[in-house]
């Protein structure tokens, strides 16, 4: 009895204190609104699709804050305005950074590409968490694969990128096992040993994330729009990725792929395309950023108008580089417009269009540029390159790649452009024209002579102080920045910085 | 034996009042019933002495002759033993004398009189150990407190303030509300009026008790309470002038000297004078302005306060109740406050054994913000605010470059037409409900529930005129409105059980336990848009509809607490004590949501010994204590790791979430450990002098730090490093003359304070501008870059090198930590004389500082002599070979950074400040009758009347002119009071 009684006794006793731990454990939980737990925030598909829209943001503030710039300050079609560029630009046009420098792009695009793959990396581990859950039905299957996939085109991206600017490119070394940066395909905890892996091992990851992703967006035929991912941007950014491995048959393989998919934009669209990003998105849109109520850094380097002016603009020699009637030249003078500031009017600039929205729009909300990521001109340039230089050297394919380009750009019939070519050498040399006047100021400057083999050179005409930086100069990629190396005893600086 | 009734003046039964037969050899006591009743055997057929006494009452001998054996005995409370006792909070209030722990009692006689606009700098000078540090920058003041030092590095260093028992919202880390566009302390709601007493708690013994929240300290006000009798009113106005101290401000030059410097500094750095940008032109009269930009912002403030109060009850409800007007209107044209508030507190009785008390409070607040331009005081004095036809003047004409062309150029330092036609308020109503409910089931037992709720209601609008260049667009969308609202509240639970009494007139025992339940919500909104069709419209809703913004956002925190305090002391010699406190919180995740903080202290009052017999200390009590408490004022959100939706993560307009913070599972909160040893000494009855000294250990210390920017790009908070605080602070008390009708007595206190950072995150330090965290250094050294005076043959600034050798080149690489220049002083502290004469009084105050540096970078020797006007100091560079001073050649855009980050730049602190005079005269009776009231007192008051640091001139800038960014601010006030 005395025994039924303590046990009685004790059994209450503890009851009760599991109540009270109950009680205090629902007292103190509180959710915080507006900001989520990171689990409790996937628990649901809508949260996933908002990381989704999340991505997207994450890569529009990378690309047009710091990648797009640091491809062209550190390139070679820019001059400068001292007096009015930022302190880091400036040390990144002079070629001077250190890894000190952790106020500017050592580190912001190191820290900030690592942050897309941060978010990316949740959008996959938690996408295909709630893809392990049972009782889904086939269109939630569908709306979660899709954005796990762009997680895996984003990742894979991402790396792409900041490899760019942090190690000498693909064929640097015959098997690319020269250093590369970290391969980041799990959501790193505190603890975790982070180094960096070869270039080999990243291209890797970017091509087996890139497979996947255009596996999946093939398959569930999804339409979307040309600011968020599509298979078509997948294999668009393979066909990029295979040409900075100079692996000419795929590069040429994924380009033709697309050229097939995606017309180019028409002539009569083509500034509009960049100056009216809302208005006429341009026929040949891949992937571009959709900067709407926004703000864009592009804007504040690049607008001749504001009171400080431009910070840079085109190298005057630029505008030579047209033939007569080529859309392409109009979007290196700037002509204010009706409504622009008395102290403007009038008069002209040779600045980058490119990025500069028209001030005249109706909604303010659109005064803002769309910078691309991928789009179909593009292709046409890694085709041609790729059948030149593959093995059958196919010059005249080559060639007729860029008297399409040239065709639409000026508004005349293929059969009336003329090119001069002979060799592969100097066909190589057309290829190269074509891409700047092509691509310039879209993020492609100094890759595209380093990934070549080739020195950095800028025309005479430019006013940088260093004209020409050899290939692998320690100088054509940044340094890891000094709070990175501090805080990582697994980091190594690259070469020439250390 | 003698059966008698303890009574006090109201005829209150004392409980628990302590009756002792002296005298008989050996001493009996008894102690007072329920009824205050007591019976006590005393020795037959002889004449003894009775000693009766209570805490807060005079102590009263009685003799007893045989023929008397039942008595009533009257206590008289005693005035001079009010500041005898002391309030800890949850209802505990002990005796100072057996109190272990440190706090300091401020009472409302010394808060009367004082500057009313908030609460919180009537502290200043008074309490040892004690800093206010006020800080007014672009005209809007800033006040932050420290008790003991900085204990952390990353979370608040902020005290915690707690008001009649429930803690109110203060701000987040830095002070600052979260939700409104320029913040309005909370402690300026308060009518200061109503304030009894305020306490600060200092120690872990007494600050163990607010756990997480009290590793600060605490400062706990209490309001005034009722009292039975007869009703009493009170009717108080006071009217004050207040003025910039012109000894205080910056000395600038005027236009004539700026001009002859700037064209110095331009043909020193090579330029021609005929490129000077500042030339005459049909716009603008260089050589013929003169203007005084100080004038055009500054004026005489005024400010009013009205105050009534009521108070009186019966034996069984007694009522408090109070109104108040201030209007402050500071010398900073465009910035006015004004509060009215109300509090009435009314207490029932409905048996003797059962009161419930409510406690209603609220205020409504106006103030109208104006922030002065940044460096309102350098704004060349060749402009004029206004065109010739005295319109606001929104453009300048001036040449920009090196070679002279004119342009036109906005003025946007210019913001008197801002400060006329644009529009910011905030109206807040603050308001706060306790209700009380007291048992007392048997003698010395109470068991209180208290409820309390506090609310922020504050309502901003701000809107920009396009009247002027502020309210203008780029894209012609003009007019700028802007909407915000905060709706804060903190609801709070405490029941608790205490236990008081004393046995056999020697033990006394004093216990609580509770339960403590708080919740903290801090919603808050905003609107915006722009594009008006004309300034007088300013509401949001017609604006331009693609300008539309708004957003909202709430924080929700949540904390339970179990608390327990006991002490005991015998005889009123020795006292030991503990407290404690177990606290969950809700932004810490579960591995570490709990808290437990302890304290133990001990008193020995030698002086009670038997042994002890000196005429000349009367009073040696010494006390220790030690315990932790805690700090949780830290951004928690990260414990768990977030994911955010924020208009900063939309992508083409539709809603984006990133992720904000990495999960941070092992985040706690920092403790800290103190150490407390005091000493009390009373000398002649008329000399008190305490000492304290303190050892501040904080672990756990909250360190923001880095990981792999791979793992995460923002810096994480982890439970790293150690910091202390050591220091010492005295008070002494004198009653220098007590002759008739005179008395003068001074109080000095003081505190010293130096702290240590002992353990760092990896040994890592963080490098700030002039400042640096290293292991092994004290937080508040100055790092920089040793100057090394100006190379006579040609006027170059010159420095030491890291390796202390001379160089011509400054390099932020040259910065050294300098142990002998520290921010923290040698001493500090205040001073305070009261002269009373009959009817007379005289309060004065100083505050003084001795040692500690502070740095003020205001000589940039030229490099920007042609954007902003100069320190007198200037006219007077080095100018020819061979020449020895202090200031390098003046020159514009000079390269060599000549004037940055180096010693040069610092100023010694030592100083003193009249911080307020205040004679009151008492009319006599018949005059006070005349006019139909029981007592009136006229006073006339003086604030910060001087400041005196050892280099102050006439004509150049010192510490005096610098340490007051906008001029030390000196009210004159005069105040009539009435009872009646």
């Amino acid at each position: 009895m005395k025994r039924i009684i303590t046990v009685a006794l004790a059994s209450m006793l503890l009851a009760s204190c599991q109540i009270i731990s109950d009680l205090e454990t629902k007292f103190l939980t509180v959710e915080s609104i507006g900001k989520s737990t990171i689990e409790s925030f996937f628990e649901e598909i809508t949260g996933l699709e908002a990381a989704g829209e999340g991505l997207h943001h994450e890569m529009e503030k990378f690309f047009d804050s710091y990648y797009f710039k640091y491809a062209e300050i550190a390139g070679e079609n820019l001059s400068i305005n001292v007096v009015s560029a930022s302190e880091g630009d400036y040390l990144l046009y002079n070629y001077e950074m250190r890894e000190e420098h952790v106020a500017t792009y050592p580190r912001n695009v190191w820290g900030n590409g690592w942050e897309v793959v941060t978010n990316a990396n949740n959008v996959i581990y938690y996408g295909n968490r709630l893809l392990d859950r049972e009782e889904l039905l086939k269109s939630d299957i569908l709306r979660i694969q899709k954005i796990v996939a762009w997680g895996y085109f984003t990742r894979a991206l991402m790396h792409f990128s900041i490899c760019n600017c942090y190690a000498q490119p693909y064929c640097y070394t015959p098997d690319a096992s020269h250093i590369g940066i970290p391969v980041v395909d799990y959501i790193p905890k505190f603890e975790d040993q982070i180094g960096r892996k070869s270039v080999a091992e990243v291209y890797d990851l970017i091509l087996s994330d890139l497979e996947k992703a255009m596996n999946i967006l093939a398959e569930g035929d999804y339409k979307v729009d040309c600011f968020h991912v599509s298979d078509v941007a997948c294999e668009a950014l393979l066909a990029r990725v295979h040409l900075y491995m100079q692996d000419w048959d795929n590069a040429a393989k994924y380009a033709k792929s697309v050229m097939d998919k995606i017309p180019l934009t028409k002539n009569e669209d083509y500034i509009n395309m960049f100056r009216d990003p809302f208005g006429t998105n341009g026929s040949e849109a891949i992937f571009r950023l959709n900067q709407y109520d926004g703000s864009s850094s592009l804007v504040s380097i690049y607008d001749p108008t504001r009171s400080s002016g431009y910070d840079f603009f085109p190298n005057p020699s630029m505008h030579n580089m047209f033939e007569e009637g080529d859309v392409r030249a109009d979007l290196l003078t700037y002509i204010p417009e009706d409504c622009e500031d008395e102290s403007v009017k009038g008069k002209t600039f040779n600045a980058v269009c490119k990025h500069l929205a028209y001030k005249s729009l109706k909604d303010e909300k659109t005064i803002i540029p769309c910078p691309f990521v991928l789009r179909g001109s593009e292709m046409y340039l890694i085709h041609a390159e790729a059948v030149a230089n593959g093995t059958a050297h196919d010059l005249n394919a080559a060639a007729d790649d860029i008297k399409t380009l040239e065709a639409r750009a000026r508004g005349i019939a293929k059969t009336d452009v003329s090119l001069d070519y002979s060799d592969l050498d100097t066909m190589n040399k057309l290829i190269k024209q074509e891409r700047v006047k092509e691509l310039s100021f879209e993020g492609h400057s100094i890759f595209d002579s380093i990934r070549r083999g080739e020195a950095v050179t800028r025309p005479e005409d430019c006013n940088a102080k260093i004209k020409r930086l050899e290939y692998g100069d320690h100088r054509t990629i940044l340094p890891i920045d000094q709070m990175e190396m501090q805080a990582n005893d697994n980091m190594e600086q690259n070469e020439g910085y250390r | 034996m003698l059966k008698g009734t303890v009574y006090d003046e109201g005829n209150e039964p004392l409980v628990g009042a302590a009756v002792i037969v002296k005298g008989a050899g050996k001493e009996t006591g008894t102690t007072a019933n329920l009824d205050g009743k007591f019976s006590i055997s005393i020795p037959a057929a002889k004449n003894a002495t009775i000693e009766v006494s209570f805490l807060g009452m005079e102590t009263k001998n009685i003799t007893i002759t045989p023929d008397i054996n039942d008595i009533v005995v009257v206590l008289k409370s005693d005035n001079s033993l009010d500041a005898a006792v002391i309030t800890t909070g949850y209802g505990l209030i002990q005796n100072k004398e057996n109190f272990a722990g440190s706090a300091y009692q401020v009472t409302h006689e010394e808060l009367a009189l004082k500057p009313a606009a908030r609460i919180d700098n009537m502290l200043a000078g008074v309490v040892p150990g004690l800093t206010v540090i006020e800080d007014s920058t672009n005209g809007r003041p800033s006040v932050k407190i420290r008790v003991r030092g900085d204990g952390s590095l990353s979370a608040s260093n902020e005290p915690l303030w707690v008001i009649d028992g429930v803690p109110i919202y203060t701000g987040s880390r830095t002070n600052s509300i979260t939700g409104t566009n320029g913040s309005i302390s909370p402690l300026s709601y308060i009518n200061p009026d109503d304030i009894e007493s305020m306490t600060v708690l200092k120690d872990a013994s007494t600050t163990a008790l607010y756990g997480a929240d009290g590793a600060n300290g605490v400062i706990l006000v209490t309001t005034k309470n009722a009292k039975i009798g007869k009703a009493n009113f009170n009717a108080s106005v006071k009217y004050g002038v207040s003025s910039i101290d012109q000894s205080t401000r910056i000395k600038y030059c005027d236009a004539p000297q700026w001009l002859e410097l700037a064209k110095l500094g331009w043909v020193n750095s090579g330029r021609t004078i005929e490129n000077f940008p500042y030339q005459d032109n049909e716009y603008n009269s260089y050589s013929t302005t003169n203007t005084d930009w100080f004038k055009e912002f500054v004026q005489n403030g005024h400010s009013t306060q009205v105050n009534f109060s009521a108070n009186g009850g019966t034996e069984s409800m007694d009522n408090f109740f109070s109104l108040g007007y201030f209007a402050n209107e500071t010398p900073y044209i465009g910035n006015r406050q004004q509060r009215y508030s109300i509090r009435n507190k009314t207490s029932v009785r409905f048996s003797e054994k059962l009161e419930m008390m409510s406690n209603l409070s609220a205020s409504y607040n106006h103030n109208d913000l104006f922030s002065l331009y940044s460096t309102y005081d350098e704004i060349l004095p060749i402009f004029s605010p206004y065109n010739d036809d005295e319109s606001y003047r929104f453009y300048n004409w001036y040449s920009t470059g090196d070679t002279y062309e004119l342009v036109q150029r906005k003025f946007h330092a210019n913001t008197l037409p801002q400060r006329n036609e644009n529009e910011n308020y905030q109206n807040t109503i603050s308001a706060q409900a306790d209700i009380t409910l007291t048992w007392k089931p048997f003698s010395g037992m109470t068991i209180t529930s208290q409820s309390g709720a506090s609310f922020t209601n504050i309502y901003q609008a701000t809107y920009s005129a396009m009247s002027n260049l502020s309210g203008l667009s780029d894209t012609g969308k003009n007019g700028f409105s802007n909407r915000y609202a905060v709706f804060d509240s903190v609801l709070n639970e405490n029941i608790r059980a205490n236990y008081n009494k004393t046995f056999a007139g020697k033990h006394n025992i004093l216990g609580m336990v509770g339960l403590e339940m708080t919740d903290k919500k801090h919603p808050y909104l905003s609107a915006s848009g722009n594009g008006f069709i004309n300034d007088h419209i300013k509401e949001v809703t017609y604006a331009d509809a693609s300008t539309l913004k708004g957003g909202s956002n709430t924080s929700h925190t949540r904390s339970l607490s179990y608390i327990a305090h006991a002490s005991y002391t015998y005889d009123r010699r020795y006292t030991l004590s503990f407290s404690g406190r177990r606290q969950g919180y809700s932004s810490f995740s579960e591995f570490s949501r709990w808290g437990s903080f302890l304290s133990a202290g001990a008193t020995w009052n030698v002086h009670r010994e038997h042994f002890w017999k000196s005429n000349v200390i009367d009073q040696l009590t010494l006390k220790a204590s030690y315990g932790n408490n805690g700090n949780s004022r830290i951004d928690t959100s990260s414990s768990y790791g977030s994911y955010s939706i924020g208009t900063g993560s939309y992508y083409g307009g539709v809603a984006g979430a990133v992720q904000s913070s990495p999960a941070n599972p092992g985040l706690s909160w920092e403790k800290t450990y103190i150490t407390n040893l005091g000493a009390t000494i009373g000398l002649f009855k008329r000399l008190t002098l305490s000492f304290e000294y303190y050892n501040r250990k904080t672990t756990d210390l909250l360190y923001s730090g880095r990981v792999s920017s791979v793992i995460t790009d923002g810096s994480v908070m982890r439970n790293v490093g150690e910091i202390t605080n050591k220091g010492f602070e005295f008070e002494v008390n004198s009653t220098n003359i007590k002759r008739g009708d005179f008395t003068w007595s001074t109080s000095i206190n003081g505190a010293r304070n130096r702290n240590l950072i002992t353990k760092l995150y990896k040994g890592m330090h963080t490098g700030f501008f002039d400042s640096i965290w290293v292991e092994g250094a004290c937080k508040d050294d100055w790092w920089l870059v040793r100057w090394a005076g100006v190379d006579p043959t040609n006027g170059a600034p010159m420095w030491y090198d890291k390796n202390g050798d001379l160089t011509y080149t400054f390099s932020y690489d040259d910065r050294v930590l300098l142990p002998e220049y520290s921010k923290q002083p040698d001493l500090y502290g205040g001073v305070s004389n009261d002269f009373s004469w009959g009817d007379f009084s005289l309060r004065i105050m100083f505050d003084y500082t001795i040692g500690g540096w502070e740095y003020f970078y205001k000589f940039d020797y030229g490099s920007d002599v042609i954007g902003s006007n100069m320190p007198v100091e200037m006219m007077h560079c080095w100018s020819t070979p061979g020449e020895v001073n202090e200031h390098p050649k003046f020159t514009y855009k000079r390269a060599d950074l000549a004037g940055y980050n180096s010693t040069k730049c610092l100023y010694s602190s030592t100083s003193a400040q009249l911080r307020s005079l205040t004679f009151s005269y008492r009319l006599p009776k018949n005059i006070s009758r005349h006019l139909n009231v029981t007592n009136a007192v006229v006073s006339l008051v003086g604030d910060n009347l001087y400041f005196w640091s050892p280099g102050q001139s006439r004509t150049h800038n010192s510490y005096k002119t610098f340490k007051f960014s906008d001029g030390m601010t000196r009210t004159i006030s005069g105040q009539i009071s009435f009872n009646f």
